[in-house]
């Protein structure tokens, strides 16, 4: 779930995201990528 | 001896001030993000005795869209449907449309509550399709594209060194 906090920190407030967060960010990504795992966005629809 | 209904182990409820701290330490324990937080808009699960257990929200993101987020339960209560019974009372006080964000291992729980996904990118790398792109509100866009903007920025930056010439 970490990658899914810094991209959440980096759009919502640049200046509080943690010094590192940017910069763990492409071996976050390429780690996801190893283990086949990857970001999703969800709906669902009003009742 | 009592043989009527046994007590329920938890309950859901709206948080109060109270749990604002124990909400943060919880989020920030289950490496959730941690900005927007407002206690007003969590609902917390409680034991009988009162003692926090778990939490989940859906707060509302400047485009307007509700966004379900920050459910975590204590380590010691997982696994004992705390989550779902947050994840269903926050559904049914939010029966209106509703976006989450998550790693796609939780795909087959949300769906569970009528959740979809909305087109899949190829990985993490990649651009979202088009069609995908265009269903997402904002700031989802915006948050989905980024992985592949950091990519680049990072093979972009790769290109880029100093060099050095001594004087003669």
């Amino acid at each position: 779930m970490k990658l899914v906090c810094i991209l959440k920190a980096a759009w919502s407030s640049l200046r509080e995201l943690p010094r590192n967060a940017v910069a763990q960010m492409p071996a976050m990504l390429a780690e996801f990528e190893r283990v086949g795992e990857r970001i999703m966005v969800m709906r669902r629809v009003g009742a | 001896m009592n043989l009527g209904t046994p007590l329920p182990e938890f309950s859901i409820q709206p948080a109060v001030l109270q749990h604002a701290a124990a909400i943060h330490q919880l989020i920030q324990e289950a490496d959730l993000f941690q900005h927007g937080l407002d206690w007003r808009n969590f609902l917390v699960a409680l034991t009988p005795s009162g003692e926090f257990i778990g939490c989940g929200q859906v707060k509302q993101h400047r485009d307007g869209t509700w966004e379900l987020a920050s459910i975590a339960v204590l380590p010691a209560w997982q696994g004992r449907g705390v989550g779902r019974a947050v994840i269903e009372a926050l559904l049914a006080r939010h029966p209106g449309e509703l976006y989450l964000m998550s790693i796609s291992a939780l795909k087959p729980l949300y769906e569970k509550f009528g959740f979809v996904e909305i087109a899949p990118p190829r990985s993490s790398h990649s651009e979202l399709p088009r069609n995908a792109v265009a269903q997402m509100p904002k700031y989802f866009r915006r948050l989905t594209r980024m992985p592949a903007m950091i990519a680049e920025f990072e093979r972009v930056y790769e290109r880029i060194m100093v060099m050095k010439r001594e004087a003669a």
